[in-house]
C-alpha cells in the first residue's frame, strides 16, 4: 500500500509563522513551570554519536544564549496551554511578567478531523490522552511528536488543578550553529502554575 | 544514507518483540490501560477475519519494506510472504520535508525519528525513535539489530473507541523461511 506524501497543508506554513509570533497575554492557569528531562543524540567531531543531555536549564541556557541573556534567572520555561491558536506550546517567558520570549516548542494537530486524528478523553472530562505533532522553528514540517496526558483534579480545598505530561516526546533538530543533526527525546511534567511576580 | 555493513546478502526480515500500553475509554467512560504484545497486535489482526490460530502468522521489521522505508508486516511465518502492513516508518530522512537522520561516521549505528503509518489513514498517525545497529561478530558477519520507542493513534472503528499505543520494539534475530 502507498502512503503518498501529504500536500503541504497551509496550516503548516501558519504555524511556522505563528511559533515566532506566539504571544498572549494572561497568566491564570494557561502558563506551567515545567521540569523536562531528555537525550539528545549528536555527532562529534570524531564521527561518533553521543548523548547529551537535556533539561529546562540546558533549554533555558540555549535561549538566553541565543538571545544575549546573561542572567537565567531572568528567564522561565513554561507550558503554554493554548500558547498558539494550534495548540499548547512550551516557551521560554519573562519570569517576572511572564511575557513570551521565544517558543521551543509546539503541540498542534493532534485533534484535527481532517487528517484523521482524535483525542481520547474520559467521560468526567478530567483526563485527556493525546498524540501531539512537535513543530519547532526549523520547519513548518512536523518533526516529531508527544504523547500528552493532561489532567484536571481538586485539591482538598476543591481548587481545580492541572497537571500536563508529555510522557514521550521524540523530535528531529536539524544542523544548526556548528552542531550536527541531533535526534532527541524526551519527557516533561508541569510542576506548578506560572505566577507573575509582584 | 546507506549503512555500511548492510548489503544485499544481508537479511532484511527480523522477528520482533513488542511491548507497550494501550489507552482507551471503556464503557463507563474511565481512560483504562492494556498491555499490548506481539502477540496481541496479531490477535487483533487476526480476529476481524476470523483467524483463531495465530501460530499462521509472524510479525516481522522488514527492512526497506516499502519504497518509503521499513515497515513491521504480518507475514506467512513459513515462507515470510507479506499477508498485511502493521506500521511504516517513514519520511524521517527526507530533504524535501526538512527531516534527516543521524549516522555515525563508520556507518555502524544510525537514530532517526520517523513517522508512523498504518492502514488506517494517509496522515502519519505517531511516530518512533529508531535506533539501527549493524555489529561485525569474529567470524566476520555484520548482525543487524533494530529498536523502536513509538506511539500511535489506532483509530475507533465500530464499537471499539479510539486508543492510543505508547511501546517499544526490538529485532530479536533473523528470519529464516522453515
Amino acid at each position: 500500500m502507498n502512503f503518498p506524501i501529504p500536500p503541504m497543508n497551509f496550516r503548516l506554513v501558519l504555524a511556522l509563522l505563528l511559533l515566532a509570533y506566539v504571544v498572549q497575554s494572561g497568566f491564570a492557569q494557561s502558563k506551567f513551570h515545567i521540569t523536562f528531562r531528555g537525550t539528545a543524540y549528536q555527532k562529534a567531531p570524531d564521527g561518533n554519536m553521543t548523548p547529551v543531555t537535556i533539561t529546562e536549564r540546558t533549554l533555558l541556557e540555549e535561549a538566553a544564549r541565543d538571545g544575549g541573556v546573561t542572567d537565567l534567572s531572568t528567564l522561565a520555561l513554561v507550558y503554554h496551554v493554548n500558547g498558539s491558536s494550534f495548540g499548547d506550546t512550551i516557551d521560554v517567558v519573562n519570569s517576572t511578567n511572564g511575557v513570551p520570549y521565544r517558543t521551543f516548542y509546539g503541540f498542534f494537530f493532534g485533534q484535527d478531523a481532517s487528517l484523521n486524528r482524535t483525542a481520547i478523553t474520559n467521560a468526567a472530562g478530567t483526563d485527556v490522552r493525546r498524540i501531539d505533532y512537535i513543530y519547532t522553528s526549523q520547519s513548518s514540517h512536523s518533526m516529531g511528536t508527544g504523547f500528552v496526558s493532561k489532567r484536571y483534579i481538586r485539591d482538598s480545598q476543591g481548587n481545580p488543578r492541572a497537571t500536563i505530561d508529555g510522557g514521550q516526546l521524540q523530535w528531529i533538530v536539524l544542523p544548526a550553529k556548528g552542531d550536527s543533526a541531533k535526534m532527541c527525546k524526551a519527557t516533561f511534567t508541569t510542576v506548578r502554575p506560572f505566577v507573575p511576580r509582584p | 544514507m546507506p549503512i555500511a555493513g548492510l548489503g544485499q546478502q544481508q537479511p532484511f526480515l527480523f522477528h520482533l518483540t513488542f511491548r507497550g500500553t494501550s489507552f482507551e475509554t471503556n464503557s463507563t467512560g474511565n481512560v483504562i490501560t492494556k498491555p499490548v504484545t506481539e502477540t496481541t497486535l496479531l490477535e487483533d489482526v487476526a480476529r476481524p477475519v476470523g483467524i483463531t490460530d495465530i501460530s499462521t502468522l509472524g510479525l516481522l521489521y522488514h527492512v526497506a519494506g516499502s519504497p518509503f522505508g521499513d515497515t513491521i508486516e504480518v507475514v506467512n511465518p513459513t515462507n515470510g510472504a507479506k499477508l498485511d502492513l502493521m506500521f511504516g516508518f517513514y519520511f524521517g530522512a527526507d530533504p524535501n520535508l526538512r527531516r534527516t537522520a543521524l549516522t555515525n561516521s563508520t556507518g555502524t549505528q544510525e537514530r532517526r525519528v520517523d513517522q508512523v503509518y498504518t492502514k488506517e489513514s494517509i496522515y502519519a498517525l505517531g511516530s518512533a525513535f529508531v535506533t539501527k545497529r549493524y555489529v561485525t561478530d569474529t567470524a566476520g558477519n555484520v548482525r543487524a539489530t533494530f529498536d523502536g520507542e513509538m506511539h500511535y493513534l489506532v483509530r475507533p472503528k465500530g464499537d471499539q473507541p479510539a486508543k492510543f499505543v505508547v511501546g517499544s520494539f526490538t529485532t530479536t534475530r533473523p528470519f529464516r523461511p522453515r
